[in-house]
């Protein structure tokens, strides 16, 4: 094939061409070269600005990330660290790069267990793990990552990324509500025992009443049925407890005007904690009225009062202080409150303060710091309960050797008119009575034992053990022109419970009253709304007298 | 768009007609279309086709017009074909290739 001539002019401009590229190559006119074998740009000047504005992007999404990035090389030395793992860590990314992982930012303690984490992820073994770290000021803080192996252009191992979220503080919520679910199981626990506790105590209170009646004349027994008395009432006491424990005891709230409560109670607190330690008051002024139950109230303060004396075995002071306050959904960080107005009620002390273990049980039924024989563990469980029961909130400020300060919040009431109440009018002497009463109760002991009580009072009493055979006995008696004055029933019972069967029988008599006795309140609002409106109601275990007179009040309800 | 050899067929009325490869927003890139823009509007009033080919987009140009390096200018017509390789801000060169050429 023939060589094709090239003209000299050609050539000329070629050259001219060639030195006018490498005069703009030399002279940094030129943004790229050209690969021809396989078609592709090659940047230059511009591609190392691309590059690094790249990289500064890449920078930039590392620390605007709010999870710990972590990189190590392939001697578990720190090689990429982003913002936010240097604020979780404390420390400047700068003095943090080209240092020992484990050693720089693991617990000490911890320092074998990590190295096997940071071996196992580099195998690839694990991907997901908590580990501790430990912060510039010491802290220690729980962290959850997750890792993966790095490798070179050439797929050779060269380091870890790790991205990590601190689980610290979820931790600790979670903790906080398996402790909440265990309080509420112990005390379904607790209350399911005081309940059937409470029947035995009824069976147990009454009978000795009736038989000391009844052996009045022959004093023989009288001292040993007064003992045994004493120490039905002392469990009754403790079966109380436990039901304000568990939130399952009745309570009559009512607005109460809760600095009237407290001046009512100095004197005895005075004596309860002793000449060496100083009651301080503080309270508020035209303080609004708290929507609370008077004699659980008393017994929060006596319980707060007795646990600020007990933390000051050397005397101290402790302070009561009432206020108004406003509570927003965020008052409490544990729990979910509901915005409103609040009594605060604050007992503070000057005493011994609490460690966080202490702190953290505090509330948990038989917890006690005291030894053994002088608390029962009960107290601030109970205290616990009663502010659950009345949809208030406690919170406490502790500091070891500094003191404790409970304080107590407590949903404001709107004042009632005061109404005539004969339900509260005392029954001095009990006549004779003659009445007919339909006694419900599933318990047999406690059925025989308020049939007992009934009848020694002189009522003609009809006696059912559920709620179907009291409806035939009803309507018998409505047959026979002996209609039923007063029903006396069990709230709980199986099937159907009392306040059903008042509904039912009132429709066929309306003029049917009521009297509910129980020992617990685990039935629905509805029940328990009933219960706060005012309807006659007996609670277990009740004394004979007790019982006579709140059948008399029940049957002079108009 | 069709194979363009470096050198435009010959026509009996040539109009001027360049072509600028350039690559995407490089500083040089975009300094050579200004200059050329600037060029034009004070040097070639009479007219003339320019189109712009952005080799980061369209990179088989480069091999198609034996382009190595951006930016890179040719003139396609009246021949002869010329390249000038380089930002442009040398303007006497165009000047003496494209005005007085």
């Amino acid at each position: 094939m023939a060589r094709r001539a090239v003209p000299f002019r050609e050539l000329e401009q070629q050259l001219s061409e060639a030195q006018s590229t490498i005069a703009a190559l030399l002279s940094d006119q030129i943004d790229a070269v050209y690969d021809l074998r396989s078609n592709t740009p090659v940047l230059l000047g511009h591609a190392q600005q691309a590059l690094r504005e790249s990289e500064e992007r890449a920078q930039h999404y590392l620390d605007s990330a709010t999870v710990m990035l972590v990189a190590l090389d392939t001697d578990g030395k720190i090689v990429l660290v982003n913002r936010y793992a240097c604020s979780v860590l404390g420390g400047a990314a700068a003095d943090l790069i080209g240092r020992d992982w484990v050693r720089a930012c693991t617990p000490q303690r911890l320092w074998d267990a990590s190295r096997v984490i940071v071996r196992d992820i580099a195998a690839g073994d694990i991907s997901v793990n908590e580990n501790s770290i430990v912060t510039a000021t010491g802290e220690e803080r729980l962290i959850e990552w997750r890792s993966t192996v790095r490798r070179d252009s050439s797929g050779a191992f060269d380091g870890t990324l790790s991205s990590g979220i601190d689980i610290t503080e979820r931790r600790r919520l979670e903790a906080r509500h398996q402790q909440a679910s265990k309080m509420e199981a112990v005390g379904q626990l607790a209350s399911g025992v005081a309940h059937d506790f409470n029947n035995l105590l009824t069976v147990i209170i009454g009978f000795a009443e009736l038989a000391i009646v009844d052996d009045a004349p022959d004093a023989r027994h009288v001292e040993e049925l007064k003992e045994i008395l004493s120490a039905a009432r002392s469990a009754s006491g403790l079966t109380r407890q436990l039901l304000a424990f568990s939130r399952q005891q009745v309570l009559h709230a009512a607005p109460l005007d809760v600095n009237e409560l407290i001046e009512q109670m100095t004197g005895m607190l005075r004596r309860l904690i002793g000449e060496h330690i100083e009651i301080k008051m503080s309270l508020a002024p035209g303080l609004s009225l708290a929507h609370a139950d008077r004699g659980q109230l008393e017994q929060v303060i006596m319980n707060l009062v007795v646990n600020a004396r007990d933390a000051m075995p050397d005397g101290g002071s402790v302070t009561i202080t009432t206020l108004d306050v406003e509570l927003d959904e965020r008052s409490f960080p544990d729990e979910a409150v509901l915005p409103g107005s609040y009594v605060m009620l604050a007992i503070a002390d000057t005493g011994t303060g609490m460690g966080e273990e202490t702190h953290r049980r505090l509330f948990e039924p038989f917890f006690t710091t005291k030894e053994a024989g002088k608390g029962t563990g009960l107290g601030l469980s109970t205290t616990y309960g009663i502010v659950k029961q009345s949809k208030g909130y406690i919170g406490l400020d502790t500091l070891l050797g500094k003191g404790t300060t409970f304080k107590v919040y407590l949903p404001q009431g709107v004042p009632s008119i005061p109404a005539e109440d004969e339900a509260v009018k005392p029954v001095a002497r009990l006549g004779h009575a003659w009445e007919t009463v339909l006694l419900v109760e599933d318990e047999a002991a406690v059925r025989r034992l308020s049939l007992r009580i009934l009848e020694n009072a002189g009522y003609h009493v009809l006696v059912a053990a559920n709620g179907d055979e009291a409806e035939r006995l009803f309507a018998d008696g409505m047959k026979l022109g002996a209609p039923v004055d007063l029903l006396v029933t069990d709230i709980i019972m199986p099937h159907c419970g009392g306040p059903e069967l008042f509904r039912r029988l009132q429709t066929k008599s309306p003029n049917l009253r009521v009297l509910y006795m129980s020992g617990y309140t685990n039935q629905s609002s509805a029940q328990q709304a009933e219960i706060d409106a005012g309807l006659p109601f007996v609670q277990k275990p009740f004394t004979a007298l007790e019982f006579e007179q709140r059948v008399r009040e029940s049957l002079q309800r108009r | 768009m069709g194979r363009i050899s470096a050198v435009a067929r010959p026509k009996q009325k040539q109009a001027l007609r360049l072509r600028l490869y350039i690559a995407g927003n490089a500083p040089n890139s975009l300094r050579a279309i200004e200059n050329l823009r600037a060029f034009c509007a004070d040097k070639l009033p009479d007219g003339h086709e320019l189109e712009i080919v952005d080799l980061l987009k369209d990179p088989s140009r480069a091999l198609a017009d034996g382009i190595i390096v951006t930016p890179t200018l040719l003139k396609l017509s009246p021949l002869p074909a010329m390249r000038f390789v380089g930002n442009l801000s040398d303007t006497s060169k165009l000047e003496l290739s494209l005005v007085s050429g």
